[in-house]
């Protein structure tokens, strides 16, 4: 739906109303030329955004500029407010609804003026969360100068650090991809930001052209409330390991809630509390091997058990390489080394990486497959159901495994 | 000395080509560096399974099999050779790949020697995994194999391929993902073995397997005629270790357990099958 008829001079506030018939997501669109000295801001029913959703003469130098907004709107009255400082050229303004949700399509096929290092686009994601976008553009050389594209993301630039003259442009043309091709790129930005205002901005230097930008929008939060657990018969704090507990569950909830097939819902970290608890007693129990319950409160780095070698890929014989999907297809799990515990932080980080890679699985045609999270436990375990009912039992009705009192 | 003009103007000229050649060939050297970084990244980062390639190779495989009977033995492994080969070559998974093949390969070839020989040219047996034995007592090998839920880790399979038999393969699966051994270190003599535990001098099939955590668990079988029996279970220990004592006093076989129980104490059991 286009809200200007014809490119015009805006020289005082200029509130346009609009009335979507529908509640739903919309893409508003404002292009505005702004010549130096002048500036266009503009607000949305009275919500104003950050400077990278303004135009500044300065920077833009009378090129054209083009802001997006992707909005939650009602159905109903609203009002787009187009505020100059001094005068700008609005040329146009547009709102369109969007309906393929969580991932965001918009096929743009926009080439930027040939103008030096200046804003072209801004997307601003008005009160939503953030799980990656993908962008395709086409950086052409030429001489003496050829085209690049910056990208930041909420006033962090995308450094590019394969090179050494173009670290802030993340898609830079250069002669040899000219002659061998690969002018035309798509990389994959995963942010898993969570809902807020976010501002993606394109920087233009010369003429490069944007094809297409897609944002995948969704992403399932972590649970933030943990079980107190009661203290111990000898004053044991069952709680210690709390803060270790929800941050280890919340960066593995942010990694694999944000894939393209995510796990159909966020570990908790009670179940994860749980799991320490059995397997250690939050560090103050026994171990039956020479591997002690503290640090490693999550029993994940016994040497004769897979999982640091698993996650290692170290290629012990005893333990072959295991796979999982990522990026589509099955993959070696390998973190060469990384996976080690030092402290009990590490125990329940590394044994919280090993529970999903346990409730995950591959099928015939190569997709990626979820368990239920208490068939992840069983298999976490030793894989009797004496330890899957252990935990399972502590963790919804805090029964304590050894017959001791209710630790709820 | 009259700085000559002309002559300044083409030197200028020349320190400006010059300047654009370096500049030109330092980013010539920037780009192949870049080129050739992604390109190892990409290495890296490709230890993947190419599922276009299992499909590939395993028609090839079938293909021969279907073959066999026209074409023989020394065609049919050359066939298979030549697929492990291309498997090895573009870094595929040999378990993962082949294992599903198994039973074909038993339904199909002739003898212990032929199945032996292809499973071992696809990977699908290897040392640790299985045993040649005659455990039913008829005078003739059968072959026990302990086959991997390579892709997944959920399972293992006790396979029996009796070539005497009708089924020829008898199969059990054990809820375990990892071959384990009788002292829990998955290292030493393995995680099958074939030995008299009844006291009958009969031999049972031995396995010792693990859920992942918690060492082996230990399960017990009789085959005879096809038919697979589990005689014994035991996974309620923590990082056991089995010890195969020969007779006791009563004269019966039995094995020693040592391990942990759920309150992460040390126990030892006896066990007796009869």
């Amino acid at each position: 739906m286009k809200l200007l008829d014809k490119p015009t001079l805006v020289d005082k506030p200029l509130p346009i109303p609009f009335t979507p018939d529908k509640d739903g997501w919309y893409l508003i669109l404002v292009s505005a030329r702004v010549k130096p000295k002048n500036q266009l801001r503009i607000e949305i029913d009275g919500k104003t955004f950050s400077d990278a959703a303004a135009f500044f003469g300065s920077k833009q130098k009378n090129t054209l500029k083009t802001v997006y907004f992707f909005i939650h709107l009602s159905a109903g009255n609203h009002t787009l407010s187009l505020i100059p400082d001094k005068e700008a050229t609005v040329e146009t303004v547009e709102v369109n609804s969007i309906d393929q949700l969580p991932s965001v399509h918009l096929e743009l096929n926009t080439q930027a003026e040939r103008a030096n290092g200046r804003p072209w686009m801004t997307f601003v994601l008005v009160d939503t969360p953030l799980q990656s976008f993908t962008v395709k553009a086409t950086v052409a050389w030429r001489f003496p100068d050829g085209d690049d594209l910056k990208i930041i993301v909420n006033g962090k630039v995308k450094k590019n650090n394969l090179s050494l003259l173009h670290r802030n442009w993340i898609f830079a043309s250069n002669v040899l991809r000219k002659i061998i091709g690969g002018e035309t790129t798509e990389k994959i930005f995963e942010e898993n930001l969570s809902k807020d205002s976010h501002y993606i901005e394109f920087w233009s230097d010369e003429s490069p052209t944007l094809h297409f930008l897609r944002f995948e929008i969704e992403i399932a939060e972590t649970p933030s409330t943990i079980q107190v657990y009661k203290k111990g018969p000898q004053g044991e704090d069952y709680n210690r390991l709390d803060a270790d507990i929800v941050a280890s569950v919340k960066t593995w909830n942010d990694e694999f809630l944000g894939q393209k097939f995510p796990p159909p819902e966020p570990l908790d970290p009670n179940l994860v509390k749980a799991i320490v608890y059995v397997e250690s007693q939050m560090g103050y129990g026994s171990s039956p091997t020479g591997n002690p319950a503290y640090p490693d409160v999550m029993q994940v780095g016994n040497p004769d058990d897979p999982a640091l070698h698993v996650l290692n890929n170290d290629k012990d014989p005893r333990f072959p390489a295991e796979f999982e999907v990522a990026s589509g297809k099955p993959l070696i799990v390998d973190y060469k080394g990384e996976a080690k515990v030092e402290k009990p932080y590490d125990s329940i980080y590394w044994g919280v990486r090993w529970l999903y890679h346990k409730a995950q699985g591959i099928d015939t045609e190569g997709k990626q497959v979820w368990y239920h999270l208490k068939e992840a436990v069983s298999r976490y375990g030793p894989g009797t159901k004496v330890y899957q009912e252990s935990v399972w039992n502590l963790y919804q009705y805090g029964k304590e495994p050894n017959g001791g009192e209710n630790l709820f | 000395m009259e700085k000559n003009p002309m002559v300044a103007k083409i030197f200028s000229k020349k320190i400006l080509f010059g300047i654009i050649i370096i500049l030109t060939v330092i980013n010539t050297i920037l780009v192949w560096r870049e080129y050739s970084l992604q390109e190892q990244i990409k290495q890296q980062s490709s230890k993947s399974l190419d599922l276009t390639l299992k499909k590939k190779l395993q028609q090839k495989v079938t293909e021969a099999l279907t073959l066999y009977p026209k074409n023989g033995w020394n065609e049919t492994l050359k066939v298979l050779t030549g697929v492990r080969w291309d498997c090895k070559r573009d870094g595929c998974d040999f378990e993962v790949f082949f294992n599903e093949l198994l039973d074909s390969l038993a339904a199909t070839l002739s003898s212990n020697q032929e199945f032996t020989l292809a499973s071992a040219t696809l990977g699908i047996i290897y040392p640790g995994n299985w045993k040649l034995a005659d455990i039913d007592e008829d005078h003739e090998n059968e072959i026990i194999i302990l086959q991997r839920d390579a892709l997944n880790v959920e399972y293992i399979r006790l396979k029996i391929i009796d070539f005497q038999s009708k089924p020829r393969i008898t199969s059990f699966t054990l809820p375990e993902g990892y071959l384990s051994s009788p002292n829990s270190s998955g290292l030493g003599s393995g995680a099958l073995e074939i030995r008299d535990i009844g006291g009958d001098n009969s031999p049972e099939i031995l396995t010792f397997v693990s859920g992942g955590k918690g060492g082996a668990h230990l399960y017990a079988f009789r085959y005879k005629a096809g038919k697979l029996d589990l005689i014994l279970r035991k996974d309620d220990l923590l990082y056991p270790e089995y010890i195969f004592t020969g007779k006791d006093k009563n004269g019966f076989s039995e094995i020693v357990v040592r391990g942990h129980n759920e309150d992460k104490e040390e126990v030892t059991q006896h066990l007796n099958i009869f």
